[in-house]
């Protein structure tokens, strides 16, 4: 089974996503801010993180460059879930792109569809 | 304001200086009166005086009266009026002394009632010029307040619009949490993961979705129009093929025009057709149109077309729809101006969708145009400018730029395809590929323009760069396109570095220029 890591500040969203990843049959652990997320990959070397950006204690962001930094981790793949979204595209049929320090991440704006997340997942967990 | 009347009597005869005094007091009014014998004195006067009026003998000892008239004129004394008197002998006399600026003349022996008129008349005139003065020192006044006052005002403006921007910027983003919350949580509900549900349920589940889509779409558009009336919307141009676009487009439309009832047609030319935009945001106007005429159509056609022009390319959405009236096509594009058109349940927008497309096509400095007649339809046109090489190349100063802040040195390799035309263009869409997957500094970056690709190497000396395209031009050798292509004719390639070939940007820009118009 799959392991996910949720990282995002608000509990609820944790939950929610938590009962859609575990109805899709993927094992998840969460992470309410991006400094617990990092000890958490490091302990639980997770297939994949979604990462939420704006978070107290660290943002998403600099998360994933401490991610991208440790040898350990810098080789999970990472998918953004954010509100943030003024760059991303809302109204396209396929996915945002962050560019944290020239590597790309696919983005996923909130509110966000579940299929939209769900075959995003898909993608990535199946080619690793 | 000065009630007194000032006057300086020039003349060296005390007989006829106390004549002038006495008609003076006859007048009653209050002057101020000096009294020059000559006419140096009367010039020292002007120190610390300056008379409402001068009466002058035009003969005294020191000069005659037109020698003082070319000197208060030389001084700047100009204004002051003149009135000369003299036993004036001929006619040549007096025009000389009105060509010298004198207004008047009196003649000796000097007539009471005739001097007075005209001392009066003086009086008059200066009194309506003092009021004239005034009103308009007092209107000026009126509007250096007022001005301040806007200005002001312009600055409370502003910062109110400031914090408009970062509060709708808080809110959308505020909200999105919340509507995450309630789209996810209702979603669960509906996909059955907590428990299975009757069909109604479902169905008002679905309903609920549908509205929360509804909301983002509202904060988007929000978001949007706020961006762009603020000129922050950044667009993220490249060469994209418009035909491609449209058909994308038009696809994911398709299901939902069929079920409505409604043909959905695409009319383009073969091949692809370049536009210099930002994708997703062309994307956006096209979903709006096409989703405007989806919703006040109820039978018949969406036609979607793309059509070549000499300078421009031509995109535009036509219906068979409800149409829009006259009077109501003024107001079409103008912010939350609804126009009274019937839409089915749940079609109501923000009615800020066409101003957001009008704001994204301006940027691209183009044009949308819309014509309509009541229940036959509507055709939208956006006219979009053709790429053109300047404004490309201003994309490459802008890429240089932004080099030249971080970097000491750098190279760009300028690759030229030797037979430019639509069909060959392909070439270096692949070229730009291939180029891609080459380089692998992120500082790199690789512009495709419409008759060029560039990659600008920052860091790179000319030696190392040389090696960075002899790798290029051995890949692009391995491809055989020579062999597979009829139409494949090569590529010219150059290098220009900085600063070993050039000093500055705008010589850099010329040099590319010059390599670009040789093929």
């Amino acid at each position: 089974m799959k392991k996910i890591l949720v990282v995002d500040d608000d509990p609820q969203i944790v939950d929610l996503i938590t009962i859609r990843l575990k109805a899709n049959n993927y094992e998840v652990i969460t992470s309410p801010d991006g400094n617990d997320a990092i000890l958490m990959a490091q302990k639980e070397h997770p297939d994949l993180v979604i990462m939420d950006i704006m978070m107290p204690n660290m943002p998403g962001g600099d998360a994933v460059r401490l991610l991208m930094a440790d040898n350990k981790t810098k080789d999970i793949p990472i998918i953004f879930l954010t509100a943030l979204t003024a760059n991303l595209p809302h109204e396209a049929d396929h996915n945002g792109i962050i560019n944290v320090d020239g590597r790309f991440f696919p983005a996923i704006p909130k509110p966000f569809k579940p299929e939209k997340l769900l075959s995003e997942i898909k993608k990535i967990v199946e080619d690793h | 304001m000065n009630d007194k009347f000032k006057i300086i009597i020039v003349e060296d005869s005390p007989t006829d200086t106390k004549l002038l005094v006495d008609i003076l007091n006859s007048i009653g009014h209050e002057f101020n009166v000096r009294i020059a014998g000559s006419y140096r004195q009367a010039k020292e006067y002007f120190q610390d005086y300056v008379p409402d009026l001068i009466l002058l003998d035009v003969y005294l000892p020191d000069h005659d009266g037109f020698y003082f008239l070319e000197e208060i004129h030389k001084q700047g004394y100009e204004e002051i009026p003149v009135i000369l008197i003299s036993a004036f002998s001929n006619t040549n006399e007096k025009l000389k002394s009105l060509e010298l600026g004198a207004i008047d003349f009196i003649n000796k022996p000097v007539v009471t009632e005739e001097l007075k008129a005209r001392i009066k008349f003086q009086i008059k005139l200066k009194k309506i010029m003092d009021d004239h003065i005034w009103a308009s020192e007092k209107t000026n006044e009126g509007i250096k307040l007022l001005y301040k006052d806007l200005e002001n005002k312009n600055i409370q403006l502003k910062q109110l619009d400031l914090l408009k921007d970062e509060f709708i910027n808080n809110v959308s983003h505020e909200l999105r949490t919340p509507l995450t919350i309630i789209q996810e949580s209702v979603s669960i509900m509906a996909d059955g993961l907590l428990g299975e549900l009757n069909e109604k349920q479902i169905k008002h589940l679905k309903i609920t979705l549908e509205n929360i889509v509804r909301l983002d779409n509202i904060i988007n558009d929000l978001l949007d129009i706020s961006t762009i009336e603020n000129r922050k919307l950044k667009l993220n141009q490249e060469n994209v093929d418009i035909v491609d676009l449209v058909k994308k487009v038009v696809s994911n439309f398709v299901v939902l025009v069929v079920k409505k009832g409604l043909q959905i047609k695409c009319v383009v030319p073969e091949g692809k057709v370049n536009v210099f935009v930002d994708k997703e945001r062309i994307y956006q106007v096209l979903v709006n149109l096409i989703n405007n005429a989806y919703k006040f159509t109820e039978k018949g056609l969406i036609e979607v077309s793309v059509v070549e022009n000499d300078n421009t390319v031509e995109c535009s959405v036509k219906d068979t729809g409800v149409g829009i009236s006259a009077s109501d096509l003024p107001r079409l594009f103008s912010k939350f101006d609804q126009i009274a058109r019937q839409a089915g349940a749940g079609a109501k927008g923000t009615g800020l969708g066409l101003s957001i497309t009008k704001g994204i096509i301006e940027l691209h400095d183009g044009q949308i145009k819309v014509e309509s007649t009541v229940a036959q339809g509507t055709l939208f046109r956006i006219i979009l400018p053709r790429p053109s090489v300047s404004k490309q190349y201003k994309n490459l100063t802008e890429c240089l730029g932004e080099v030249k802040l971080k970097h000491n040195n750098y190279s760009v390799l300028v690759f030229n395809i030797k037979n430019p035309g639509a069909g060959n263009d392909r070439f270096l869409d692949e070229l730009k590929e291939l180029i891609d997957k080459q380089i692998h500094r992120k500082s790199d970056q690789t512009i495709r323009d419409n008759g060029s690709v560039f990659v600008i190497l920052p860091d790179t000396k000319k030696d190392d760069a040389l090696v960075v395209l002899n790798r290029i031009r051995q890949t692009i050798n391995d491809m055989n396109w020579d062999k597979s292509y009829n139409d494949f004719k090569g590529f010219i390639d150059k290098i220009v570095s900085f600063p070993e070939d050039v000093h500055t940007e705008a010589e850099l820009t010329n040099l590319l220029k010059i390599y670009k118009e040789a093929i």
